[in-house]
């Protein structure tokens, strides 16, 4: 036993102290990865994030021979993991998880975001996308995505809309939505869509906006309804292909995906870089990896559009649109000095 | 009815099997033991445990998951006895009576009826899922956000109870928690509150963060200098079972307690959480001697352990029929069958009856395995008990750190830890009471949000807790109790209910 | 230490309460300092600002009341502070905060069990010092063998 234990820690202590000898040569880069790899996924176990990881990280880490661990980093809205992944050595053993919130719109959303997402990191590729949507509860007064619209219009403020808090994707995309229809709703807010939706059911709210990955389940069991999925190419999304699109419904500039991705520090030894991003695109290539992306309500993005290069074109792209977004909604927070009422 | 039977022993034919019933016994016992870890509750157990259950089969993986969280939880109520730390916001009650008849030579007394109570609790609340689930799902479904706020202040008004001394400092506690859930970012503006610029809190503080702080560390530092008080917990070990009596004494609490905590699991919204504190106050108001209570009274420990297990169980039906997660641990349990392609809601009864009901039958040998596993550890348990202090508050400080570091793998989070353990030591040096605090820091944010979102959707009329009846009618008791504790009759018998 | 001896805690001279009473003033005033930009109404609908000044108000005020009883009938005395406790106490957490990254469990471990020892009187130094290595390698072997938490072991060598 004590021998076993004693082999057992002591041969990661001899590989590391190897792997610290010829640390940064390119003898390094040519054997990467030597150890475990950490993956910093800045939310807690559970949600899609974390689940989405560890389906790569599986993959990852038969592929390179190593074990890939995740690494749960909560806090500040995943600003705190962001900035662990930025300040982390760009050795290649620590890389980390973003999306369209943390690594794009959340430049405009949070207050001194501590990394810039368009500078600091080397990005290896995107996973997964998920389409947004519109969902209102079972027995909404619209068959479809016009007669939202008109009953929208109709109501206005006596319309309640349900987000999932400030800042938030579900917030943005429903900024977004109302925008261009020109309808001010009144907003109910929640903390995530677990509580959203068990008001969408009991009919306190009618409707909300969110990510087909979040409502999928729901829809499909037919106790919410869709409206308006936000597929970029104007097609059905075939996670949800009865419902319809936006494009069908009348409404074809409302194009939001949410975008799920991995990246490395900036400044990565260029061979590192070169595994690492030839780990993920293999992974996506895997059928398994992409029937467990389809299960949990994402696909894989097509082969053009989920490159390292096209992500940070994706990232760049994204910045910008969010920072128009909130700007033209006059900021997610109110100005600081609201006249009393 | 014969269906109901067909179902059960379908489900057990399922969790009979040999590895799915290893794969329990598995969970139960890693839950314990990691949940029995000071400052490590069921939400940071499942979330450290979560990964190993990804690989294997749906059915085994969620079975060792349930077990898992039954482990914790009962872990959680260890902890809460034998050292005063608790895991969880409902393990904050089992603190008040089960450490003081731990400080009496009653740990063995107060583990057994705690692992007792819980059993009873956990078989009721199962049949009710067996039974009722389908039927219970619409009840979830009447309370609205202004419901839920009427519930919520009546929650608060209950904590008053839990004070031992002073009303007016435990109700300045609650208040005290309520101001400190409120620190973070606004979820409806984004507005940074309290914060003062440090953007590091912005998501709001962990409630293991205070918990840990102002009961775990506040309490070394307490024994610390009254070497007196610490040695009396572990010079005197006493019998490891309930007598005869204290069972007596226990029956009615833990049946009522059973009640109000099924009942309570069901709301979405985290109703489970008001369960425990709900029983410790009627209890102590129905007890002959309400001032036994804050002082090793075994009611205080056997109501509230069985309404803490029976919410726990009950809150698997919004999960089970709606695919709602009532709380953050079911929250897990949601992330943990969608890796599996589970959806959670009524399609899993229709065309999953064997992972339904499976899981149910796995949820009462969980809980029967629970009594097996904890009833012979009670002896090892109380055992710690007796190593010395000087060698035991260390351990305790590194388990803290660990776990509170794992929770998010943020140092910052242990950083805090001692921040609110320093806290929590001026607040024993001026007589305030934790408990309080920590119930208005878990129902804070929900009132706040509650009343929010009520007065959003009735676009800013308070009509709407008048034309919503439930929240009318909870918000009419609670007056009615404010204004029976103002008249001067009873205000003297309370003068002697509460106070030393 | 003079506060740590056998008739430790003794007491100060001031009433208990009044301290009480002020360090809820205290936080009150601080709160409202806190959250004086924040509105208590938005258009219509509550604002940010409405529930933690409202609770902040209300504790001041009791703050005032636990004062005033405490200046008027407080009979029990404010007990000493004592330093060694919390010194090394919340010391060795905070030791613990600042080397689990950097230094690892390997490091961070057995300091945090060590310095906290020393917040008892009696601590016996070698005893203490076995305790603290073999306590930190059952949980090395617990949490980062079998349990596989990513908590660093010994970054500046392994790594990790």
């Amino acid at each position: 036993m004590i021998r076993g234990l004693t082999r057992r820690l002591l041969a990661p202590l001899a590989a590391a102290a190897l792997a610290l000898s010829t640390l940064g040569t390119p003898a390094a880069a040519q054997t990467f990865p030597e150890r475990s790899i950490t993956l910093i996924v800045p939310f807690a176990a559970g949600g899609a994030s974390d689940v989405s990881s560890r389906i790569m990280a599986e993959f990852m880490t038969k592929y390179l021979g190593q074990s890939v661990v995740i690494e749960n980093v909560a806090g500040a809205g995943g600003a705190t993991g962001g900035l662990r992944g930025k300040n982390a050595r760009p050795d290649g053993y620590t890389i980390g998880f973003g999306h369209m919130g943390t690594h794009a719109a959340a430049v405009s959303t949070t207050a001194k975001l501590p990394y810039d997402p368009t500078k600091d990191f080397d990005y290896l590729g995107i996973h997964l996308i998920t389409p947004h949507l519109m969902i209102t509860r079972k027995d909404f007064p619209a068959a479809n995505l016009q007669e939202y619209i008109a009953y929208a219009k109709a109501q206005g403020k006596g319309l309640k809309i349900a987000h999932n808090g400030a800042g938030s994707l579900s917030h943005l995309t429903c900024v977004v939505f109302f925008g261009q229809i020109g309808v001010e709703p009144s907003y109910v807010v929640y903390r995530g869509y677990g509580q959203v939706v068990n008001d969408l059911m009991s009919g306190a709210v009618d409707g909300s906006c969110d990510l087909i990955a979040s409502a999928r389940n729901h829809v499909m069991q037919g106790v919410i309804k869709a409206y308006g999925v936000a597929t970029v190419n104007g097609e059905r999304s075939k996670l949800l292909p009865d419902a319809p699109t936006s494009k069908e419904g009348g409404l074809p500039d409302f194009k939001i995906e949410s975008w799920l991705g991995l990246y490395a520090p900036k400044g990565l030894p260029a061979p590192v870089l070169a595994r690492l991003r030839e780990a993920v695109a293999k992974a996506l290539e895997d059928a398994e990896v992409q029937k467990k992306f389809l299960d949990i309500g994402g696909v894989v993005p097509p082969a053009a559009d989920r490159g390292a290069d096209r992500m940070l074109e994706i990232v760049k792209g994204d910045v910008t649109r969010w920072a128009e977004v909130v700007k033209k909604s006059g900021g997610i927070e109110p100005p600081k000095e609201e006249p009393k009422k | 009815m014969p269906e109901f039977f067909d179902n059960i022993a379908l489900g057990f034919s399922v969790a009979l099997g040999m590895k799915n019933l290893s794969l329990c016994f598995l969970g139960c016992l890693i839950g314990t033991l990691i949940g029995v870890l000071p400052g490590v509750g069921p939400v940071a157990t499942i979330s450290m445990l979560l990964p190993l259950t990804y690989g294997g089969d749906p059915i085994g993986s969620l079975i060792m998951l349930a077990g898992i969280y039954y482990g914790a939880q009962y872990g959680g109520s260890t902890t809460a006895i034998l050292v005063n730390i608790p895991g969880e916001a409902t393990s904050v009650v089992t603190t008040l009576d089960g450490h003081q008849m731990a400080k009496q030579g009653r740990a063995g007394a107060a583990l057994g009826m705690a692992a007792i109570a819980s059993f009873f609790a956990g078989t009721v609340a199962t049949l009710v899922i067996a039974g009722l689930a389908v039927p219970l799902t619409k009840f979830a479904l009447l309370f609205k956000p202004a419901d839920y706020f009427a519930l919520m202040v009546l929650g608060l008004m209950l904590a008053v109870v839990l004070a031992r001394g002073s009303i007016i400092k435990a109700i300045a506690m609650i208040l005290l928690g309520v101001l400190m859930s409120t620190i973070g970012r606004d979820l409806v503006t984004g507005d940074e509150r309290l914060t003062f610029g440090w953007n590091e809190i912005d998501d709001g503080i962990d409630f293991a963060v205070v918990a840990m702080g102002v009961f775990g560390f506040a309490e070394i530092l307490r024994n610390l200098e009254s070497p007196e008080a610490r040695d009396v917990v572990r010079q005197r070990i006493g019998r490891l079972l309930p007598t005869a009596r204290e069972f007596a004494q226990s029956i009615m609490p833990i049946v009522r307690g059973t009640g109000l905590g099924a009942f309570l699991g069901l709301l979405p919204g985290n109703g489970a959480v008001l369960a425990p504190f709900a029983s410790y106050s009627i209890e102590k108001k129905l007890a002959d001697d309400p001032s036994r209570f804050g002082r090793g009274a075994i009611e205080g420990v056997a109501g509230p352990e069985a309404a803490n297990n029976a919410g726990a169980q009950t809150a698997f039906i919004p999960l089970l029929t709606l695919g709602i997660p009532p709380n953050a641990v079911m929250a897990l349990m949601i992330g943990a069958m969608t890796i599996h392609n589970l959806v959670p809601g009524p399609e899993i009864l229709t065309k999953q009856p064997k992972l339904f009901w499976g899981m149910i039958a796995s949820m009462w040998l969980g809980n029967l395995m629970l009594l097996v596993i904890n009833l012979p550890l009670v002896g090892l348990w109380v055992r710690l008990l007796k190593v010395p202090y000087r060698l035991m508050f260390p351990a305790i400080v590194l388990f803290c750190c660990i776990g509170i570091y794992s929770i998010g793998n943020n140092p910052l989070d242990v950083f805090l830890t001692a921040v609110f353990g320093l806290v929590g030591y001026i607040l024993i040096k001026l007589d305030f009471e934790a408990a309080p605090l920590l119930l208005g820091f878990v129902l804070g944010r929900l009132l706040e949000e509650k009343l929010r979102q009520a007065m959003a959707i009735s676009q800013g009329s308070v009509w709407t807790f008048w034309d919503h009846k439930i929240a009318f009618g909870m918000l009419t008791m609670t007056g009615l109790i404010l204004i029976i504790a103002a008249l001067p009759g009873t205000r003297q018998r309370r003068e002697t209910t509460f106070s030393d | 230490m003079a506060t740590d001896g056998p008739d430790a805690p003794r007491t100060a001279r001031i009433p208990r309460d009044v301290v009480a009473g002020m360090v809820l003033l205290l936080i009150a005033i601080g709160a409202w300092f806190g959250l004086r930009d924040l509105p208590a109404f938005d258009k219509s609908a509550i604002g940010p600002g409405l529930l933690p000044k409202t609770v902040a108000t209300l504790i001041g005020a009791l703050g005032l009341m636990i004062l005033a009883l405490g200046l008027g009938a407080g009979r029990e005395r404010l007990e000493r502070f004592s330093f060694r406790g919390p010194l090394f106490v919340l010391g060795a957490v905070g030791l613990f905060a600042v080397t689990i990254r950097p230094l690892g469990l390997v490091v961070a471990g057995p300091l945090a069990v060590a310095f906290s020892a020393f917040g008892d009187r009696n601590s016996r130094p070698f005893e203490v010092v076995v305790f603290a290595i073999v306590l930190s390698a059952l949980c090395i072997l617990l949490f980062k063998y079998i349990l596989r938490l990513p908590i660093p072991l010994a970054p500046f060598y392994l790594g990790y």
